[in-house]
């Protein structure tokens, strides 16, 4: 991307951030092509509409919503797999969307991505070993020997046996690679980990296991955490504040109890009631209202509120504006024309 | 009166190339008319396989190697492929996990739904058709008689799962094999579908085999559960009762490891230490002996068989836990 800082943020984009990491005005376009052989644009889809968030140094920052609401675009954008189409990303005092070549890579180091998917992120070729200690390589860290008790303590850290490193990752568990991956995302001793569906590929039982091993390690390394997720009950353990996102925006951010217990907008409630809870009498006395309908095209996202057409409380106004983010309390904003809460103020 | 379907002994084993996998071993369950039971487990603990062997719609090199199926009376192992072929469909019926790859995409959905009409009706093209518009409209497709052109790739994942009910649905089955039915689909679509379910199971009057690893769709679904460990049911009870008073400890630790939205998060999660054995090794004895923290010397001796206080709710486990005794300990890291 060529292209200067967007006009429509050009005067806060003259301030740095001071924040750990900030996002501002962030846009991801993608386009739609269509022609096998001579491909044709056709239009472009908003994976990220305008996002603006900030974390704080050792927080956990959890982002849920639904398939294509561009929760993972946001993750790949933060540790730099994509550009954005404009806006900012501060992290530590410097706009990683606008570094290129050494600088870049450089910065990278701190910022790392666990991946959703344990059997298809490790190379099947490479020994385990190997794939611990490829970051070290690309980034040229350390002698082989420095490397090899690197690998060894990332391993013992992550609770596998150092009889791993001459292994494949075909000879190791769903819960077992993932250990691996996350071994993989700390081989830099990065200070923030992008954790895409951490635990989705898992079973029940090692699901708990990797759950409380990433809050061991952020606790032993001072981590800071992006968790993604579709799963609302995952992402409220793991994180300290919750982002609800839908169709590529932001529509509420809260504490993580705080949305739980009064969530302002109407999606957000949606997703809560449409989570099962492994509780007869609770499920069974639940007044279910399911959201109705399905997600909208993202190429076509509806004018005004982009909930509006699967929203109960929808009225005339959400199909004409925009609502803006609103603050409901310490830290929870939301944005809706008629949320379940009172706004104290306009964010 | 006897159950609609009645599974005594089930033996389901795969064989491979080093050995055979008992991915079924000794299941014994019923279903009564018009209910729902769930059937609970992690990947790999046989539940799939134990309704794959009603539908008879094994892997390569599975095999039922003992055990007795009846639905309605009648036996279902060891009918020839052209008797199974009557029955498949018509008197059950199977939605499978992920729409996305079970339905043909080269045909398109009207056809797809009257197939099966045809094959077991005997009626029209026409006439299936009819039917087949009718399904959809049930399941609430919008303009079912315009869909039925449609193919596959047309419709979202929630829809699709609609259509796989629609043909499901289409021969009036009395038992329904719902096998992870919500598992592919967005939360908010998932509830959808599992009303839909619902609602569909009290009107037709079909009994429902609700096959899932989310213990929360069972709670809020299910009549009673079993709950599936190494290829063995290890305790079976009315769902109120499961989760008010399980017995097995791994019920309770099972459990125990579930995030809740409606609880503070502070507090650790449980974890189960260890994997789930390997079932071509299965452990001697009791299987989930290697993780468990109540395990003794006896469990290590001799199998634990399915007792219980009443016939309702069996466990079986020669230490089983009181109400609330599983107390989650130190967070494990590994």
């Amino acid at each position: 991307m060529t292209t200067a800082t967007p006009l429509s943020a050009a005067e806060e984009a003259s301030q740095p951030s001071t924040a750990f990491l900030e996002l501002r005005h962030l846009v991801k376009e993608f386009p739609v092509t269509a022609g096998a052989v001579m491909q044709r644009k056709i239009g472009t889809v908003k994976a990220v509409s305008d996002v603006s968030l900030s974390v704080a140094k050792g927080e956990t920052f959890g982002l849920v919503g639904e398939s294509g609401c561009g929760k993972t675009t946001i993750g790949r954008l933060i540790v730099g797999l994509e550009k954005p189409t404009s806006g900012q990303i501060w992290f530590e005092g410097s706009d990683i969307a606008r570094l290129r070549g050494r600088e870049f890579r450089r910065r990278r180091r701190d910022l790392q991505l666990m991946f959703q998917d344990p059997y298809a992120s490790l190379d099947p070729r490479m020994h385990v070993g190997n794939i611990i200690r490829e970051p070290l390589t690309v980034q040229k860290i350390g002698n082989r020997q420095e490397q090899d008790s690197r690998v060894r303590q990332l391993l013992q850290e992550v609770g596998l046996s150092p009889k791993a490193i001459d292994l494949y990752p075909h000879e190791f568990s769903g819960g077992q690679r993932q250990r691996i991956g996350l071994a993989r995302a700390l081989t830099l001793n990065p200070k923030l980990i992008v954790a895409d569906e951490p635990v989705s590929a898992l079973d029940v039982s090692i699901r708990s296991q990797i759950m409380n091993l990433m809050n061991g390690l952020q606790e032993t390394h001072g981590l800071t955490y992006i968790v993604i997720s579709h799963d609302l009950s995952v992402v409220k353990y793991l994180s300290d504040r919750v982002g609800v996102m839908y169709l590529g925006k932001l529509v509420e951010v809260a504490p993580s109890q705080d949305i739980y217990d009064h969530p302002a907008h109407p999606y957000t409630q949606g997703l809560i009631n449409a989570i099962p809870e492994p509780d007869p009498k609770r499920e069974r006395s639940k007044n279910l209202q399911p959201i109705m309908g399905e997600l909208p095209s993202a190429m076509h996202p509806p004018s005004g509120c982009r909930f509006r057409t699967r929203c109960p409380r929808a009225q005339e106004i959400c199909a004409e504006e925009e609502p803006p983010l609103r603050a409901f309390g310490p830290r929870h904003i939301a944005a809706c024309h008629f949320p379940l809460q009172t706004p104290i103020a306009t964010a | 009166m006897a159950a609609l379907l009645e599974i005594d002994g089930l033996k389901t084993y795969i064989k491979q190339r080093h050995g055979q996998v008992q991915a079924v071993d000794g299941v014994s369950l019923f279903i009564e008319e018009g209910e729902t039971l769930g059937v609970v487990g992690e990947s790999g603990c046989g539940k799939t396989m134990t309704g794959m062997s009603v539908m008879q719609l094994l892997p390569p090199g599975g095999y039922i190697a003992g055990g007795s199926i009846k639905l309605d009376g009648k036996e279902l192992v060891g009918l020839s492929d052209n008797e199974m072929r009557k029955v498949r469909g018509n008197e059950v019926a199977v939605i499978f996990q992920d729409p996305m790859t079970s339905l043909n995409p080269t045909m398109n959905i009207g056809a797809q739904i009257s197939e099966g009409v045809r094959i077991h009706r005997q009626v029209s093209r026409k006439e299936a058709l009819d039917r087949a518009a009718e399904v959809l409209n049930l399941v609430g497709m919008p303009n079912p008689r315009e869909r039925l052109k449609d193919f596959p790739h047309q419709l979202s994942g929630g829809l699709r799962q609609r259509v796989m009910i629609a043909m499901a649905l289409s021969c009036e089955p009395k038992l329904l094999i719902a096998d992870e039915p919500t598992t592919a689909l967005d939360v908010t679509i998932q509830l959808q579908i599992l009303e839909l379910l619902y609602s569909l199971k009290q009107r037709l009057r079909m009994a429902v085999m609700l096959i899932t690893h989310d213990m929360g769709v069972i709670a809020g679904r299910a009549d009673r559960v079993n709950v599936m460990y190494a290829g063995k049911i290890v305790e079976q009870a009315p769902t109120e009762e499961l989760f008010e008073s399980m017995r097995h400890p791994y019920t309770a630790a099972l459990l125990a490891s579930i995030p809740r939205l409606s609880q503070n998060s502070s507090a650790a999660l449980y974890s189960i230490p260890g994997l789930p054995p390997d079932l071509s090794h299965p452990p001697a004895w009791c299987r989930f002996q290697p993780r468990c923290q109540f395990a003794t010397a006896r469990c290590r001796e001799e199998e634990p068989l399915l007792t219980g206080a009443t016939p309702e709710h069996q466990y079986a486990c020669f230490n089983p836990v009181g109400k609330g005794s599983l107390r989650p300990t130190a967070p494990l890291t590994h």
